[in-house]
């Protein structure tokens, strides 16, 4: 680990003196866990690859803001708020581009899940994993947004508040809102969890 | 699950502040001591801590493709590729974008407003416009004798033209500027001589056409009427109408409808004698060297102004309220395409 850190602190350092190739490596490596992020908030693989590819770019360009610290956390803090900047936009924006539409040898189905084994992964089937994503997906975009980087990023309440621009009180109404909402619809998929997460 | 329509969003609140610890000490403890003998409100919490646990368990997916960066990527404004999405707040030009869309609109209200105040200034200046018009009008009448030839012209077709198809004639000279520009060209005292020696020449082409001289007097009586409505009157008290009477009578049909629909004061109560008085004495340099017993026709431009501008006013009102209304649309539009811009 102490490896991997000081070759991710090399990485940083090339990248900011303008390097791409040791940025492009960074991206090998955070990668997935960012088109996740991006998935769980966009609902949608083409524009969770786009404002992941559109997340990267913003954050090399703005790599002399990183001071130090957590790389992963500041990378996807730009994810989520690439993400975030482009629900508001979709949402004052509806309408589908040619850009959304699925190009060639990219299908809209669901995203495989990263085959690395964890104890929760080998717990959850892929079908439910979808319902769940559809249940999150069903939220309105305010409510998702929190929801995600709440119970995906694990991100504060006060972190959350500062990252979107709003008040504590109004973090704290939409992820229990949206909580309620995900719970109601788990309830039509219930044959899919397993006996101890029947709710 | 039938515990949750049990609980109020406010009691849903809770318990999810709750699970993430985000309750003061106060609420925390009242919670517990509910949740303690509040068996549904229980069940819920683990439902709600159960449902966290699996968002919160979601698998790590595979990114469907490589997101590296290339040269070409990084030097280019705007991704290649991908479609453009909306930056961070804090990226410099986010605050404000206009694409090429809100910069046409923005274009078209100023168009708009321009336009308004075009309307606006424009009808501002028409009574100016309008008062030019009379004054040159009353140059005309006074200080611009028009040529011989145009004379004739205008005498021919007024005198001459007694075919049944001038209807349309007949009304064009009962417009008022075509009425006044008669009456400085009929000033002319040569040109008048010239017309009615013309007319004295002229065989008598038709049977019902009256001898040149009545027939000059019958049109200086009849067709100059409108021409000169104001002065007319004032004429009008010298002589009885029993002595327009035949001269009138002997008009063909034509111009007997024509009489029907011009004023009737001149052709009934002037005298053809007094009006050729008037003539003469129209004949002046100047205006205010017009005599004093003909004054009245001096003030006759003068006192078509003001007609002319309350005709005008109704269109005045109506450009200027148009104007305005262009004014309001294109000051509401470029207010709508700055704050869409602003919102992105």
């Amino acid at each position: 680990m102490a490896g991997d850190a000081s070759q991710e602190t090399a990485w940083i350092q090339s990248a900011q003196a303008g390097d791409i190739d040791a940025f492009n490596s960074l991206i090998l490596h955070y990668q997935d866990m960012a088109f996740s992020i991006a998935y769980r908030m966009m609902g949608d693989t083409q524009r969770a690859a786009d404002a992941t590819q559109d997340a990267f770019l913003t954050a090399f360009r703005r790599l002399e803001t990183y001071l130090g610290g957590n790389f992963k956390a500041w990378l996807m803090k730009i994810v989520t708020n690439t993400c975030y900047d482009a629900l508001r936009y979709e949402k004052r924006r509806p309408a589908t581009a040619f850009d959304d539409l699925t190009p060639d040898g990219m299908n809209d189905e669901p995203p495989i899940p990263d085959p690395t084994p964890t104890p929760e992964q080998h717990l959850q089937t892929a079908e439910l994993s979808q319902a769940i994503q559809q249940c999150i997906d069903a939220l309105g975009a305010d409510q998702r947004v929190v929801l995600v980087m709440s119970d995906v990023e694990g991100y504060s309440y006060q972190e959350i508040a500062d990252h979107i621009g709003t008040q504590l009180g109004t973090v704290k109404s939409r992820l229990s809102r949206a909580r309620a909402g995900v719970r109601q619809c788990l309830q039509g998929v219930r044959e899919l969890l397993p006996d101890v997460y029947r709710l | 699950m039938s515990a949750e329509q049990n609980i109020s969003p406010e009691e849903f609140e809770l318990l999810s502040a709750y699970l993430d610890n985000m309750l003061n000490e106060t609420e925390r403890l009242a919670l517990e001591a509910r949740l303690a003998e509040n068996e549904p409100l229980r069940a819920e919490l683990e439902a709600l801590r159960a449902t966290i646990a699996l968002i919160n368990g979601l698998p790590m997916l595979k990114a469907p493709r490589n997101f590296i960066l290339t040269p070409q990527m990084v030097k280019s404004k705007t991704e290649v590729g991908a479609p453009q999405l909306v930056k961070s707040k804090t990226e410099v030009g986010r605050i404000i974008r206009f694409p090429i869309s809100s910069v046409m609109s923005a274009a078209a209200s100023f168009v708009i407003i321009i336009l308004g105040i075009v309307l606006i200034f424009g009808d501002q200046s028409s009574p100016q416009a309008t008062s030019s018009q009379d004054t040159s009008v009353a140059l005309m009448v006074t200080n611009t004798p028009p040529s011989a030839s145009d004379i004739l012209d205008m005498e021919q077709e007024n005198v001459v033209d007694t075919s049944p198809d001038t209807s349309s004639q007949r009304g064009a000279m009962l417009t008022p500027t075509l009425n006044v520009a008669s009456m400085g060209m009929m000033a002319q005292p040569t040109s008048t001589d010239e017309v009615f020696a013309e007319m004295a020449m002229q065989p008598a082409n038709q049977s019902d056409i009256p001898p040149a001289p009545d027939r000059a007097e019958n049109i200086q009586g009849t067709q100059m009427a409108p021409v000169m409505p104001m002065p007319m009157s004032t004429l009008s008290a010298t002589q009885s109408v029993e002595e327009e009477m035949p001269i009138i009578a002997s008009v063909p049909a034509d111009d007997q409808e024509m009489m029907d629909t011009m004023p009737m004061t001149f052709a009934e109560e002037t005298p053809p004698s007094e009006f050729f008085e008037i003539l003469g004495n129209a004949i002046l340099p100047t205006a205010t060297s017009i005599p004093t017993d003909t004054a009245t026709l001096s003030e006759t431009p003068s006192q078509i102004a003001p007609k002319a501008d309350e005709q005008a006013s109704a269109p005045i009102n109506i450009t200027s309220i148009i104007g305005m209304a262009f004014i309001l649309i294109g000051i509401i539009s470029l207010i709508v395409v700055v704050w869409r811009g602003r919102k992105g």
